[in-house]
């Protein structure tokens, strides 16, 4: 009887609740609902859905959930509840095969469920948990020395790999201290010591290497540039070459302010006949450095380039301007080339690369026995005028001048062999290309306009094939102003400078205010150098070294206070619920402001916000405010986006990530560069212009420069500056749609629906799947597109309920992506199959291509922000997160969303909460 | 004036580009150094431990006749020159590498347990746990007479983004040597720095007096930090202690090595002296690199303990240059089938090749009374087997070399039982003088290596 009662008044109770909509947002409601228990709402649901697998003989998936007898045991396996609650939600669970749970009863459980767990989070005494002491990563100690001495060549680059956990690289506990380590330190303290006084310290010029991913095969129907980069034509392409595929582009690290040579070689290819000289050109940051010419043959013919380059990263390019003028008149692109057609040659392959059966092919108004040919060979119709008749049909005549064999098909035959340009209306007619001869290159253009079957010497037939930089030679050896500015804050002859400089730098470098004990020994290194007849500079590098190798400079020590002692200054605006544990102190406003420079900047504080520190004002809300604003607002925040950005949205990887090159040719480096940057950008224009973080899910604008901005089919981008662009009239959509993300969740010869869905269930919705089971067997990849497709491969997924339960989440993002292939490229077709790009995702929402997923994803921002939350929370604390860091979360993204999900809020969220501002002890033990 | 030495820049772009360095004349430096010291009257023993990634393809490993006159098999092909040299191990298995309830992450506990023989703590973050290493048990007791007291190096860098093998921290599988339960001990992969360490970096060309006076400087400083860090151990928790002890350790070590270095005095060498400056492009040459700096250690006596990881486990390299492009770890799980078995056995047999110059260069050095090869026990092998089943059974592992004497190789001793790797390791360690009672799972020593 009571027990009807109690379900009557659950009913009630649920009634006001199917007004509410359908999503998967968990409910923040902190009041426990009375009419209802573990014991009357959520015991039935699970024994009458759950209990069928999930029971002590059965133990699906490890879970036996006859175990939880009662509420207490939600305590107890909070993890295991968290994922049960949230698979029930989502639809996950019971498995698709099975009946679908009564809507009402689901509902009780959950949000009796989701009310317990408030309920125990608001109870436990709040714990802001405690980072192991840890010491600088490779990028905080670049930036760090950068800061505090001015020396930019990033001394870490040389230390071994940090290790990484959860995702992050600022893991205390995960950053060990091997003697490789140290050594590295050691050596790196002198090598800056010595650059900040003296300058770079440079030995004899080296000279750096680099070649791209892969060559053309001569024999590539595909690679003409108008077939692979299809924005691309004879009259409408990049003239200064920076956008061209044969240009070549490294980011490169020069030590020194010097000369440099810039070594050319281009790679084994030609113009075609009769055109004239081929201009080079090498930039410099985007700039033209310097020209040469290159004529007939390409190969082996290194061009060299001196410049002039000031020390640290620089984009170096080299390319060829206006490559398609100077072209036989044949093509009809601008400026044609004045020379006189070289003769025919009497055997096929003739020229070097060019088509050797070029004679004889193509139709133009001459008779076009040879690109550029003219008149004198072919009597063609209207000859006798070289390049102005009427477009002609292939002459059989003029094939037999250049001894082309007699019933060669691909003289006659269909049109488009060899898929010559797009502009032709050769097309692209892959059958026919098997006609084509032995020659170098199988590769043919057919002018606009020009009848079919014309086939003239590709106009694109160059590129580079090794790129050196040597150097330097003349370098300027002298401190940097930078570090001018920040080391001589005086004359060193003067007596006392020295204890002056040291000061001043030691206390940057430890994070604090420096006393006598800190500085007397660094005075005493001084003087022992001294002693030995060393000149003031030299007594003030070691001085300086001994300060990079200290403990206090390489480690972030966080000290354990007397329990709840309150610093100089105290936040006055949250009241906890509870008293913080008694082991709970709060960060002296140093160890804060270490903590927040680290956070944003990867660096020490600065001077100002080490002051503000020193006056003991920053923990006063006001001043807090301001000092976080002002961080945001900093150029240096572009490190934050670097290095969260870089490990979350894992474009990092893209340093090494390598998609096949024949399979992907339009991903050069210059290609892999662009992507980086655009995400860098994207990001760091979130955070400049305060948006909203979930604009990462659905933006429709983003930053390209002419290379990135074709690719993606915007037809307006020219120049190789970066600009925002709007996504309107394509399918892209925030973090979506850039090619980072779609190649760093590839494989380099294939996209993976599973790995893109798992990237976003990971990365944006805070859902991570757990790991496959061991078994699974291989999927037979050669034959994707062909027999069957992707989608029909994956069905094996659907078809096992085990294996839907995971993958059921995944594979419909995934297929929602698949247009996009392993380079970010848009494709209508993999392989012979048209792209279905319908997901569906277990809780019955389907959407069809990126656009609509975005909107989905759009909806879950409850999701996202919580993700984002809790990964930011990660690198900024350098700890793992806790259950009792689950109420600090909750608070914080609340906080979040009241203020329109600006990033700004989620970064001051997170530096007023709990477990920013304060620590827990440890007992010391002996 | 060019040099013609090339450099790289590690911040730039490093897979998808070529990089291509002149290979030093390192056999030159030879000459400068003194032979080591005999031990007891015997030439000192040198360990070599030598990993290769995701199993091997065992048809083409495991001899179908045991004994003296093994079966050639196409993998072991490449090390015949050395079949008198050699001991194939049979039914040798890393048991600690099995799941034992923690769900996947194969390739991670591989990492971890292939030479301590300890179970990895599952946990992607805090308090990674596992052992010491047989290469760093070594290290401690006969590391302080050479140099470098290890050397660790690896062909493959390690994983810059995302989580490692299903919830185990990366720190895992970047590391197969550890110093200590939390203290990975990571391998260089960059030859210039391996160089760099095991002969001095720049200062290198200095003049003896300027180099006197920058070791005098970093023992000076090095004895501040000491100073500073106990001042500030007394203010730690437990946990953030063990952080600073691991950088007291290290500092202490490097303190000791230049105490030597000033007693033994520097070697002089020409300003013109070439040396590795970067990377490598293709990976043979890059493994070259590092298996020649792995024999000129040796051949130096700067270390008598090196750890070569030719590929970390769960390599996705790819090697299109012998016809592999595929994957090497998609590859391992062949399913198999014929052809990608076929695939993975030429990279086994590529790695085999690269091994065997190696062998070669130290057979081809004097040593005391023999070769270098001699006095070696080197193991070569990978902690699993069939890859496709991440069995960490029956594993291929090989041993080269004679170490003291008193072990007659030559032959393919499959042992009737599973027998811990760690036994090998401790027959490894007592060879070569190092007294250990236990390492990780071991129950004894392997047997039958010192009979007919």
């Amino acid at each position: 009887m009571r027990r009807n009662i109690l379900l009557l008044l659950l009913l009630v109770a649920v009634c006001c609740l199917v007004a509410v909509g359908q999503s998967a947002r968990p409910a923040s409601q902190t009041q426990p609902v009375a009419a209802s228990s573990f014991d009357s709402a959520v015991k039935p649901f699970l024994a009458k859905n759950c209990y069928g697998c999930h029971n002590e003989k059965l133990s699906s998936g490890s879970l036996d959930l006859t175990q939880f007898k009662t509420s207490a045991s939600i305590a107890a396996h909070r993890d295991r509840w968290d994922l049960i609650l949230r698979r029930v939600k989502s639809g996950e669970m019971p498995p698709a095969a099975m009946p679908r749970p009564n809507e009402t009863e689901l509902r009780a459980a959950t949000k009796w469920m989701e009310g317990e767990f408030d309920r125990v989070d608001a109870l436990a005494k709040p714990d802001p948990g405690r980072v192991t002491a840890r010491r600088l990563n490779r990028a905080e100690y670049n930036y760090t020395v950068k800061d505090l001495l001015g020396v930019d060549f990033r001394p870490a680059d040389d230390f071994p790999q940090d290790d990484t956990g959860y995702g992050f690289d600022t893991i205390g506990d995960v950053l060990s201290l091997s003697v490789v380590q140290m050594e590295k330190y050691l050596s790196a303290a002198e090598s800056v010591a010595r650059t900040a006084v003296y300058g770079p310290q440079v030995s004899k010029p080296t000279m750096a290497r680099y070649q791209p991913a892969g060559r053309r095969r001569p024999g590539d129907f595909d690679n003409l540039f108008f077939n692979t980069h299809p924005w691309l034509s004879v009259n409408d392409y990049d003239e200064s070459g920076l956008s061209m595929p044969n240009s070549f582009h490294v980011m490169h690290l020069f030590p020194v302010t010097a000369e440099y040579v810039i070594r050319a070689t281009p790679d084994n290819g030609s113009r075609p006949p009769g055109s004239e000289a081929l201009e080079m050109a090498a930039f410099v940051d985007g700039k033209v450095v310097g020209t040469t010419t290159v004529d007939g043959q390409l190969e082996g013919k290194t061009q060299e380039f001196r410049t002039k380059i000031t020390a640290g990263e620089h984009w170096i390019a080299v390319g060829f301007p206006r490559q398609f003028e100077g072209l036989p008149l044949l093509y009809g692109a601008k400026n044609p080339s004045k020379r006189p057609a070289p003769p025919p040659r009497g055997r096929r392959g003739g020229f070097n690369g060019a088509p050797g059966g070029g004679a004889g092919r193509g139709g133009a108004g001459n008779g076009g026995a040879l690109p550029g040919a003219g008149p004198n060979l072919t009597g063609a119709p209207g000859g006798g005028t070289p390049l102005t008749g009427p477009p002609g049909q292939p002459n059989p005549q003029s094939a037999a001048l250049t001894g082309a064999p007699p019933g060669d098909p691909g003289l006659t035959g269909p049109p488009g062999a060899g898929r010559a340009g797009r502009g032709g209306a050769g097309g692209a007619n892959a059958g026919a290309a098997n006609n084509n001869d032995d020659a170098a290159s199988n590769v043919f253009f057919t002018p606009a306009g020009a009848p079919p079957g014309t086939r003239l010497a590709r106009p694109d037939n160059m590129g580079i094939q090794s790129l050196e930089i040597g150097g330097p030679h003349n370098p300027e050896v002298h401190p940097s102003a930078d570090s001018l500015k920040k080391v001589a804050i005086c004359d060193i002859r003067i007596a006392g400078c020295d204890r002056k400089i040291l000061t001043n730098l030691a206390r940057l470098a430890y994070r604090r205010p420096v006393t006598k004990e800190d500085v007397d020994p660094l005075m005493a290194q001084i003087a022992r150098v001294k002693q030995r007849g060393d000149s003031p500079e030299e007594q003030l590098v070691v001085g300086i070294e001994a300060l990079l190798v200290s403990p206090s400079f390489l480690f972030r020590v966080e000290k354990d206070r007397a329990p709840k002692s309150t610093p100089a200054s105290r936040v006055a605006a949250k009241p906890e619920a509870a008293e913080p544990s008694a082991d709970a102190h709060y960060l002296s406003d140093f160890e804060l402001a270490s903590r927040l420079s680290y956070f944003l900047w990867s660096s020490m504080p600065d001077d100002e916000l080490l002051r503000v520190a020193t006056q003991g004002t920053l923990r006063r809300p006001e001043v807090l405010n301001a000092q976080v604003r002002r961080m945001l607002k900093d150029p240096k925040m572009s490190r934050f986006v670097e290095n969260f950005g870089g490990q979350w949205l894992q474009f990092r990887g893209l340093e090494s990530h390598q998609p096949d090159f024949y399979l992907y040719p339009a991903f050069d480096n210059y290609l892999r560069i662009s992507m980086v940057r655009e995400t860098e950008m994207f990001f760091e224009n979130l955070i400049r212009e305060d948006r909203n973080i979930l604009e990462f899910l659905d933006a429709d604008y983003t930053f390209a420069n002419e290379y990135l901005g074709q690719y993606y089919g915007l037809r307006d981008v020219k120049g190789p500056e970066f600009r925002k662009v709007s996504l309107a009239t394509t399918p892209r959509r925030g973090i979506l749609g850039q090619a980072s993300m779609l190649t760093i969740s590839s494989y380099g010869n294939r996209t993976s629906v599973v790995l893109r869905g798992k990237w976003v269930l990971e990365n944006l919705l805070n859902a991570p799947p757990p790991p496959p089971p061991a078994n699974v067997p291989d999927l037979e990849q050669t034959k994707i597109g062909v027999d069957a497709t992707l989608r029909q491969k994956m069905e094996s997924h659907r078809a096992n309920a085990v294996c839907a339960s995971c993958h059921s989440k995944m594979d419909p993002i995934g297929f929602g992506l698949e247009n996009f292939d392993a380079t970010g490229n848009w494709r209508e077709k993999d392989g012979k199959s048209p792209i279905n790009a319908v997901g569906t995702l277990p809780d019955g929402r389907t959407f069809n291509g990126p656009v609509e997923l975005s909107k989905v994803l759009r909806t879950e921002s409850n999701a996202f922000a919580q993700c984002l939350t809790e990964k930011v929370m990660i690198y900024a604390l350098g700890r793992g997160l806790e259950p009792y860091d689950r109420l600090a979360l909750k608070k914080i993204t609340t906080g979040v969303a009241a203020n329109q999900y600006r990033f700004s809020s989620l970064v001051l969220e997170i530096v007023k909460s709990l477990p920013f501002q304060m620590r827990r002890g440890e007992r010391a033990k002996i | 004036m060019i040099n013609t030495g090339k450099h790289l820049s590690r911040r730039t772009l490093l897979r998808g580009l070529g990089v291509s360095i002149a290979l030093p004349m390192l056999d030159s430096m030879v000459p400068a150094f003194a032979a080591p010291a005999r031990v007891n009257g015997a030439m000192p023993v040198r360990l070599g431990f030598t990993y290769v990634p995701n199993g091997m393809c065992m048809a083409d490993w495991t001899p179908k006749t045991s004994g003296k006159d093994f079966e050639i098999t196409p993998i072991l092909k490449q090390f015949e020159p050395f079949k008198n040299d050699m001991f194939v191990l049979g039914n040798m298995q890393d048991h600690n590498g099995n799941a034992l309830g923690d769900g996947g992450g194969d390739h991670a506990r591989a990492g971890g347990s292939f030479l301590t023989g300890v179970h990895p703590k599952k946990t992607s973050g805090k308090d990674i746990q596992v052992g010491i290493s047989v290469d760093q048990i070594a290290a401690n007791a006969i590391g302080a007479t050479t140099k470098v007291r290890s050397l660790e190096l690896s062909c493959e860098d390690s994983r810059t983004v995302g989580n490692c093998d299903s919830g185990y921290s990366c720190a895992y599988s970047n590391s197969f040597s550890w110093r200590g339960p939390s203290t990975p001990n990571p391998p260089e992969t960059n030859p210039r720095a391996v160089f760099e360490r095991l002969f001095g970096g720049d200062d290198i060309t200095l003049p003896p007096e300027v180099r006197a006076k920058r070791m005098a400087d970093r023992r000076s400083i090095l004895d501040l930090a000491q100073e500073q860090t106990q001042k500030i151990l007394g203010t730690l928790g437990s946990t953030d202690r063990r952080k600073m002890d691991e950088y007291l350790t290290a500092v202490r070590e490097i303190e000791s090595k230049i105490q030597r270095a000033e007693k033994e005095g520097v070697v002089e060498v020409s300003p013109d002296f070439e040396r590795p400056t970067g990377v490598p492009f293709a990976y043979a040459d890059y493994a070259k690199l590092m298996l020649d700096l792995a024999a000129l250690a040796f051949q130096t006596d700067s270390t008598r303990v090196v750890t070569i990881v030719l590929g970390r486990e769960g390599s996705l390299r790819t090697y299109p240059e012998i016809g592999v492009p595929d994957g090497h770890h998609p590859l391992s799980h062949h399913g198999n089938r014929p052809e990608s078995l076929a695939k993975l056995s030429i990279i086994n047999q590529f790695h085999a090749g690269l091994y065997a110059q190696f062998l070669a260069k130290l057979k081809a050095t004097p040593d005391g009374d023999g070769t270098l090869l001699d006095h070696c026990l080197l193991m070569y092998g990978s902690g699993l087997s069939d890859s496709n089943r991440h069995l960490h059974e029956n594993l291929p592992i090989a041993l080269f070399g004679r170490g003291d004497g008193n072990i007659k190789p030559g032959r393919f001793i499959p042992y009737e039982k599973p027998t811990p790797m760690t036994n090998l390791y401790m027959t490894m360690l007592t060879t070569a003088g190092v007294k250990a009672e236990t390492i990780g799972d071991s129950t004894g020593k392997v047997e039958h290596l010192a009979e007919v």
